[in-house]
């Protein structure tokens, strides 16, 4: 057996369940989304890897078509650089090749997976689970917490960046995903309300010129009030902004 | 794709920690022998009998199958520092594919460093050979051919070079393709293959064809166990508990391999000490924050190890790893040749219950009308050389009818169109495409709720066609 020494300070630290002060506050890594206005507003200053980012779309329009897709167009871009691979799972329409190429997407590292609910989920697990897959987009309307966790236990390797659509009606429901972002129309680019991150909640909407067949200005200059958007999530009322500062606390208390 | 084979050439006698010189024997015959003995000139096949008249003071220890398999699992494990993809291919080589960690290590020269600093500090005598089949590579260890030729051509012309002895005759078909006088795995590349099959068996035409990478080679991957729990035997009984350390570095480095290839790391790992007649004793490593650099689980062993005092002395040691958890890594895994590597699996798991046609890749078609220049490619293909136009990312399977109100094309309330149109068009010389003679003006429209849409107009009406994710 171990002689018994006397217990020294840096022997206490090496302890699993002992931890200092000063190290709270490390950030999970991240990639920066390619908007300078959004990472600085997320933590570790991007699309968090290895773990959820859900973005939810106006609940009737779960077919998108407000930029939710050229929103992640930079960050995957990059990905592109060092060839790694990115999957949709259950895409609303169909993707059209020339366009995702244009973007800036290649082809060559392009996987669509066609399923529809549970098959959805689980072929978005089995793909997590794999830690080969660079990038996940998942469009996952039904999907309850239960599957969120699922996913974000699957996950592999802390590279991934893994994005589930689903609806703003969950919005007030708890899920597991670290980063969770509403995403809304509004005339001078795409509104991003943060709805629960790891950090001080956000009350302020981001406003993003994502890429757009029209200029953002153009569209401003023809189309004045043209957009009426939808009523969006009030933070205020949410239960899940009452909730944010216990989620931290916990944080906190595990690390 | 780039193998290394390593071959540990002298396994047999190095998995027991003997005294000089010493020799491995089975069925009273010598099977591997180390350094001195062979310099003595004892050689592998002689009877143990005429080795111990070469060398007086040989020791000689019984082979042990389950120790060389052991120690071939302890370096895989370590070989997943420099890629997840390892292969054993027992009694005394492994597989490592390395092409898509190049870029990680910053090169193959430093690679090739890497792996021979480990080798040397685990004390394994080990021949290296490099090449774009797994099987040349275990032949080119075999030669002790090391080089990597960049030129496939090369590679050939190196292979064709190699002795027929890398193949691994028995000694019949040693005997009979001597009295053929074939000595180069050249001549028999240039013979016919069907003529080799018939005298020498299907296999030796299918290796000749896996090591030029004409037949597909596949090789099992090493399945990284799931808990890691290895042992050590110690080369003598140790009583200082600093002198731990350079056998414990050893299971350290084969912890640290398997956590890569696992891309976990650990908090917590227990080094379990083996006595000779009390009980196990127990060091817990803990870690402020997970890791599975080696060089930090030493450090913090020594650290552990300075200060401990033996109650008994130490003849094994075990290092067991429990609990791990998923770390960001250094890993080029999710990049490059070994990304698709990783992912060509999981795609076969979805193929299997979603049907082979859900999982696909896409391609661009040349075509005038937007449904007809996508379709499904069983496995993505390079990029089509331009796709100048910026079209929308999405498209509906059929176009949707929009009516028609005060003018306005209507979608979940009116549309405004937003550019002039697009003029698309195909006539009857585009019949492949299906009906000919279409004529079509494309908008941007955007939606009262803000969504971008791509509709058309043709002599039927309004359509909706794509919308911009």
């Amino acid at each position: 057996m171990a002689a018994a020494a006397p217990l020294a300070l840096s022997d206490l630290l090496q302890r699993a369940d002992l931890w200092r002060g000063d190290a709270l506050g490390q950030v999970a890594e991240a990639r920066s989304t390619g908007f300078e206005a959004l990472d600085a507003v997320l933590p570790g200053g991007g699309w968090p890897q290895g773990a959820l980012t859900e973005l939810l779309l106006p609940s009737a329009g779960l077919g998108g078509g407000l930029g939710e897709v050229s929103l992640l167009m930079p960050a995957l871009r990059a990905l592109n650089a060092d060839a790694g691979w990115v999957v949709l799972v259950a895409p609303p329409w169909l993707p059209q090749a020339a366009a995702w190429q244009a973007a800036g997407q290649s082809l060559s590292r392009l996987l669509i997976v066609e399923a529809a609910g549970e098959d959805a989920a689980w072929a978005s697990e089995q793909l997590l689970a794999s830690g080969a897959v660079a990038a996940l987009l998942s469009w996952l309307p039904d999907s309850d917490a239960r599957a969120l966790r699922r996913l974000q236990l699957a996950m592999a390797t802390r590279r991934t960046l893994a994005f589930v659509f689903r609806s703003e009606k969950q919005a007030r429901a708890a899920s597991p995903a670290p980063l969770r972002i509403a995403l809304n129309a509004a005339d001078s680019g795409l509104a991003l309300q943060v709805v629960k991150r790891r950090g001080p909640p956000l009350a302020q909407a981001v406003r993003l010129q994502v890429a757009r067949p029209v200029s953002w200005a153009r569209l401003a200059a023809r189309h004045p009030l043209g957009v009426q958007a939808s009523p969006g999530v009030n933070l205020a009322r949410s239960p899940a902004r009452a909730r944010l500062p216990a989620l931290v606390g916990a944080a906190a208390l595990k690390r | 794709m780039l193998w290394l084979a390593l071959q540990l050439f002298r396994l047999p006698i190095e998995v027991f920690a003997a005294r000089p010189p010493a020799v491995a024997v089975a069925r009273g015959r010598v099977l591997s022998t180390d350094a001195q003995a062979e310099a003595a000139g004892v050689q592998p096949g002689q009877k143990l009998s005429s080795a111990l008249g070469l060398a007086p003071q040989l020791s000689a220890c019984e082979r042990d199958p389950q120790r060389e398999a052991a120690v071939l699992m302890r370096l895989a494990c370590w070989a997943g520092r420099f890629s997840p993809q390892v292969s054993l291919a027992p009694p005394d080589e492994l597989l490592i594919e390395i092409g898509g960690s190049l870029r990680l290590f910053k090169g193959l020269e430093a690679l090739l460093q890497a792996v021979e600093a480990g080798l040397t500090a685990e004390g394994y005598s080990y021949r290296i050979g490099l090449a774009r089949t797994p099987l040349a590579a275990q032949w080119f260890a075999r030669a002790a051919l090391t080089g990597y030729e960049t030129h496939a051509s090369a590679e050939a012309a190196r292979l064709a070079g190699l002795p027929l002895g890398v193949i691994g005759f028995d000694e019949r078909a040693a005997r009979r393709l001597a009295v053929l006088g074939l000595t180069h795995i050249g001549e028999l590349l240039a013979l016919p293959q069907a003529a080799l099959a018939r005298r020498f068996g299907p296999d030796l035409p299918l290796q000749l064809a896996q090591a030029r990478g004409d037949l597909p080679d596949l090789r099992r991957s090493f399945a990284f166990p799931e808990r890691f729990s290895e042992y050590l035997e110690l080369p003598a009984r140790v009583e200082l508990a600093p002198m731990l350390l350079f056998g414990a570095r050893r299971l350290l480095q084969a912890l640290a391999g398997w956590l890569n290839a696992r891309g976990a790391g650990l908090q917590q790992c227990v080094l379990q000490l083996e006595h000779e007649d009390i009980d196990d004793s127990q060091l817990v490593l803990g870690f402020a924050a997970p890791t599975r650099d080696a060089d930090r689980l030493a450090r913090v062993l020594r650290e552990r190890l300075d200060r401990l005092a033996l109650t008994a002395p130490v003849v094994g040691l075990r290092l067991v790893a429990e609990q791990i958890e998923s770390m960001p890594g250094e890993s080029a895994a999710l990049f490059g040749e070994a990304g698709t590597q990783r992912i060509a699996p999981v795609v076969e798991r979805l193929r299997a219950r979603l049907g082979r046609e859900a999982v696909h890749g896409i391609a661009v078609q040349p075509g005038h009308r937007p449904e007809h220049c996508t379709v499904a490619v069983d496995w993505p293909r390079a990029d089509a050389p331009d796709a100048a136009r910026s079209r929308p990312l999405w498209l509906l399977r059929e176009a949707c009818p929009l009516v028609e109100q005060d003018g306005r094309p209507q979608h979940k309330g009116p549309l405004q169109l937003l550019t002039r149109p697009e003029r698309i068009e195909s006539g009857w010389w585009d019949a492949g495409e299906g009906l000919g003679d279409v004529r079509r003006d494309y908008h941007v429209a955007l939606s009262s709720r803000g969504e971008w849409l791509w509709i058309y107009r043709d002599t039927a009406g309004w359509w909706l066609q794509g919308v911009f994710g």
